[in-house]
């Protein structure tokens, strides 16, 4: 079914785009930092979803770069994550 | 509004939810991990994707004993199915292909005739053929093959592919040819997979050399029309469907979309058991029909039983195109609608948690 | 809801109603809320204990008026920085349950505080930490070492005006992720 990916996509970044926002009125009620950082890693997540819908309707893309790039975002994302929790 | 607070009354624990619908996507999403019924390293996808259709009439027609014989193999499936004919009478082979099955147009063709068997004495000690050091002392090709008649059987694959097979005796029965075609991929050795675009091509020979400093060779004899090329790496060996081989490959048909028939050979050979290196000369001749020597290696008897394995095949522009995994394609229609319904799931999952906590 | 929270809450509905109808008896603030009479007496007496409310006898009655000069009833006067980090931990709902748990007591040790607030030791002192570093709350010297509210006036003043607190999804997040840690 090749439709199936455009659903995945398009729930991951509703998702994202929601962590984001509730992450954003966290920092802004506790004005906690550390909590920038979760929200930053949420957004990476909704613009690693961008990417992935950008590749799905402007093929084609190698799948390597895909893997690379896709890669770099989880990285990014689970450093952020990781770092949090080392905070004080 | 009794159905929204008999909804409220649910007791769904968030986390066991959320662990559930996790694990459904992961399963859902990833790719199928491939099957291999058979066990032949090709995933049954690929196998049942590139599944050919076989034809093999033979000639004369029974209750005569066949003579010759002629194998069609059509791809099954893709956006513009192919096909190949590999035929055989007297000890030649032609090979041609068809780019588009239904039109009958063949753009690519070679024969490939197996003269005689040699011997070759290397007098200078160089490696190399050179003239005067090969000795013809069986004549094949249509004076040695044709006494005998062709024997044909049938049979069926691990996973249910017909597999056919011929066996082609010399007149003398010094020498065996045997040819094998699938109609799905088949492994036959633990270095080689035959395709279902090609026919295995086995030949057994017996032979008692003049001095034990000479070695069995063959003279072939490869003619065509189209565009040929000695070495390179094989097909066969580039797509991992088996190692260690040579190729001579033949081009031919509309110079914007090539079509590639060859013949591939095993770089080694047994001689009375043991393995060795075999030693194919470049194709001598300004035009066809070139000719080929193809001497298998040294043995340690003048009683030498040599087996070498060959293929006739094609390069199939339908097997490409049936095995290109389908590019996934933005659909905005199934993206927007997905996009608004995760965001009203979303939303009203927030208000319903919003009443729960008033509740509370 | 949690009974200290609840406490707060009642005491904003308390002091609301005497402030639009001051000069209204306990038994009439008690039915008119919906309250027992104990319940309101308790509350009562913690608003005019906290200068909020003052009392005056009439005859039997015990009648409630509010502190705000009459014609201020609506203004809210310009927060001072102390009010304004105060306010700030009122409207998080983890500060407003240690600060609702310590209105109620003269002090309270760190494992009395855990048993009251839904969160982890490192998560507790973190907060608490936190809020003594601004001066919220001032800590307890000898044999039980704990803490206690710096300015209950203050506080109290604060609760019963402005808008704190409420559990959400903001909250639960902001909780969960505050546990994330290692």
């Amino acid at each position: 079914m090749v439709a199936v990916e455009n659903v995945i996509v398009a729930a991951v970044m509703v998702l994202a785009l929601t962590l984001t926002f509730i992450a954003t009125l966290a920092w802004r009620r506790t004005r906690d930092v550390q909590l920038v950082f979760l929200g930053i890693a949420f957004g990476i997540f909704f613009v690693k979803a961008l990417v992935l819908i950008a590749a799905l309707f402007f093929p084609p893309i190698a799948l390597s770069t895909l893997i690379v790039v896709w890669g770099a975002f989880d990285l990014a994302i689970l450093v952020l994550f990781y770092g949090f929790t080392l905070r004080r | 509004m009794p159905l929204r607070l008999r909804f409220l009354r649910l007791r769904v624990r968030p986390w066991l939810f959320a662990v559930t619908a996790a694990s459904a996507l992961v399963f859902a999403s990833g790719t199928a991990i491939a099957g291999d019924s058979d066990g032949d390293e090709i995933p049954d996808e690929i196998e049942d994707a590139t599944a050919r259709t076989l034809d093999i009439v033979t000639f004369p027609k029974p209750p005569s004993p066949p003579f010759s014989l002629s194998v069609t193999s059509q791809s099954v499936g893709a956006e513009v199915d192919d096909k190949f004919r590999v035929r055989y009478e007297e000890g030649e082979f032609d090979v041609e292909y068809y780019p588009v099955a239904s039109s009958g147009r063949v753009a690519a063709r070679y024969s490939l005739e197996i003269m005689n068997l040699v011997e070759w004495r290397d007098s200078v000690q160089n490696g190399a053929v050179d003239p005067g050091e090969v000795t013809p002392v069986l004549t094949l090709g249509s004076g040695g093959f044709g006494a005998r008649p062709v024997e044909g059987w049938n049979a069926s694959s691990a996973d249910g592919g017909n597999v056919a097979g011929f066996r082609i005796r010399s007149n003398d029965g010094g020498v065996t040819l045997t040819l094998v075609v699938a109609q799905r991929f088949l492994r036959v050795a633990q270095d080689k997979i035959l395709t279902p675009m090609e026919v295995k091509l086995d030949l057994w020979a017996n032979h008692t050399l003049s001095s034990t400093e000479a070695r069995v060779g063959l003279e072939l004899a490869v003619d065509t029309d189209d565009n040929m090329i000695f070495g390179g790496l094989p097909w066969d060996v580039r797509n991992r469907f088996s190692v260690d081989e040579s190729w001579i490959n033949v081009t031919g048909g509309p110079a914007g979309t090539p079509s590639t028939v060859f013949f591939s050979w095993a770089n080694e050979a047994t001689v009375n058991g043991t393995q060795g290196l075999t030693n194919m000369t470049v194709p001598e001749g300004a035009q066809g029909p070139y000719r080929m020597y193809m001497m298998y290696p040294a043995g340690l008897t003048r009683e030498q039983t040599v087996y070498h394995v060959s293929t006739l095949g094609v390069v199939s522009q339908a097997f490409k195109d049936l095995i290109r995994p389908p590019v996934p394609l933005g659909d905005a229609v199934v993206f927007v609608s997905s996009f608004v319904a995760v965001a009203t799931i979303v939303g009203a999952s927030m208000i319903l948690a919003k009443r729960r906590r008033r509740k509370d | 809801m949690d009974e200290d929270v609840l406490a707060v809450t009642t005491r904003r509905s308390l002091y609301e109603f005497v402030r639009r109808n001051p000069g209204f008896h306990l038994r009439e603030i008690a039915r008119a809320l919906d309250l027992s009479i104990t319940l309101a007496d308790y509350h009562l007496r913690f608003l005019e204990k906290h200068d909020l409310l003052s009392a005056t006898m009439d005859g039997e009655y015990k009648r409630y008026y509010p502190r705000s000069l009459p014609g201020d009833v609506d203004a809210k006067p310009a927060l001072t920085d102390v009010q304004k980090r105060l306010l700030a931990f009122l409207r998080q709902p983890v500060p407003l349950k240690i600060l609702a748990f310590l209105m109620e007591r003269e002090s309270a040790t760190h494992k009395e505080i855990l048993t009251k607030v839904p969160v982890s030791p490192s998560t507790l002192s973190h907060h608490l930490k936190k809020m003594h570093a601004t001066g919220v709350l001032e800590r307890v010297e000898g044999a039980d070492r704990g803490y206690k509210v710096g300015d209950p006036k203050a506080v109290a003043r604060l609760m019963t005006t402005y808008e704190l607190a409420t559990a959400d999804q903001v909250d639960t997040f902001i909780r969960v992720w505050g546990e994330f840690r290692v």
